[in-house]
């Protein structure tokens, strides 16, 4: 039970983890796309798709974690 | 961008650039989409009673944490597949009137740019290989130069690449009758 409960806390964990390498990810391929890329226009349409797409994973991470974190698990 | 980063003589033309065959991108992104449907394949088979594979807890009651975590898993998987996306970006070839400039993305943060004059060009081959590079026409470009080390450049997964090999022999052949009619100076020719 104590693991059980203590679900949120590593979901929550692991949601911070992944913000911050995504962060960090997210700089490293910008920097290359535009740097290195051959357009302009090429770049910033896959940096959009990158970021929506990323968005919307952890828009539902972060919906789930606050559910979590308001509704005790019925074990 | 790139082609600012490129130092080019002043009479040099960038004649054309190519880029790997999409089809190439596809095959390489199909293993980070197998990645992100197997965990929905084995939790259908492992929730099937039919197989035997009835799991001895309740998948509804984690079914929060289960989504939670496989959003973890598709992030990571999107993240890998701009990965594999950045290397097809930035891999590329450039045909200018004088020179061939093969840049290769091997990763981040890890580039291979090779160029050599054309005129040291010595053997161009290409070499589509199966069924499939022959139907959406992509192939190896092999470029063999002169010089004592015998480089050999080779692009992989370039579109068209019979007409590929067609456009470096014709920018090699004028060049080298550009180099030819030049007017010679006394003693040029030692």
């Amino acid at each position: 039970m104590i693991f059980a409960a203590s679900f949120p806390t590593l979901l929550g964990l692991l949601f911070f983890t992944l913000l911050f390498l995504f962060t960090i990810y997210s700089c490293m391929l910008g920097y290359h796309w535009f740097t290195y890329g051959t357009s302009v226009h090429k770049s910033r349409l896959s940096l959009s798709i990158y970021l929506a797409g990323a968005g919307i994973l952890f828009l539902i991470m972060g919906i789930i974690l606050y559910t979590l974190s308001i509704v005790p698990y019925a074990y | 961008m790139l082609i600012e980063k490129i130092e080019f003589n002043t009479d040099e033309e960038v004649l054309l650039q190519a880029q790997r065959h999409w089809f190439v991108l596809i095959t390489q992104l199909s293993f980070p989409f197998t990645l992100a449907i197997l965990p929905l394949i084995a939790l259908i088979l492992l929730g099937t009673p039919l197989i035997g594979g009835t799991l001895p807890i309740d998948i509804n009651a984690y079914s929060p944490t289960i989504s939670f975590l496989y959003a973890a898993w598709l992030l990571i998987l999107w993240m890998f597949a701009f990965n594999i996306w950045t290397n097809h970006y930035l891999d590329i070839l450039i045909l200018t009137n004088e020179r061939i400039i093969l840049i290769d993305q091997k990763g981040l943060f890890h580039r291979r740019v090779a160029s050599f004059r054309l005129e040291r060009l010595q053997d161009l081959h290409v070499e589509v290989d199966g069924i499939v590079a022959t139907f959406f026409d992509y192939g190896t470009v092999h470029a063999e130069t002169a010089g004592h080390s015998e480089e050999e450049f080779r692009a992989y997964g370039m579109p068209r690449p019979r007409e590929l090999k067609a456009e470096i022999l014709k920018a090699a052949d004028t060049m080298i009758d550009e180099y030819r009619a030049r007017p010679r100076v006394a003693g040029d020719d030692v």
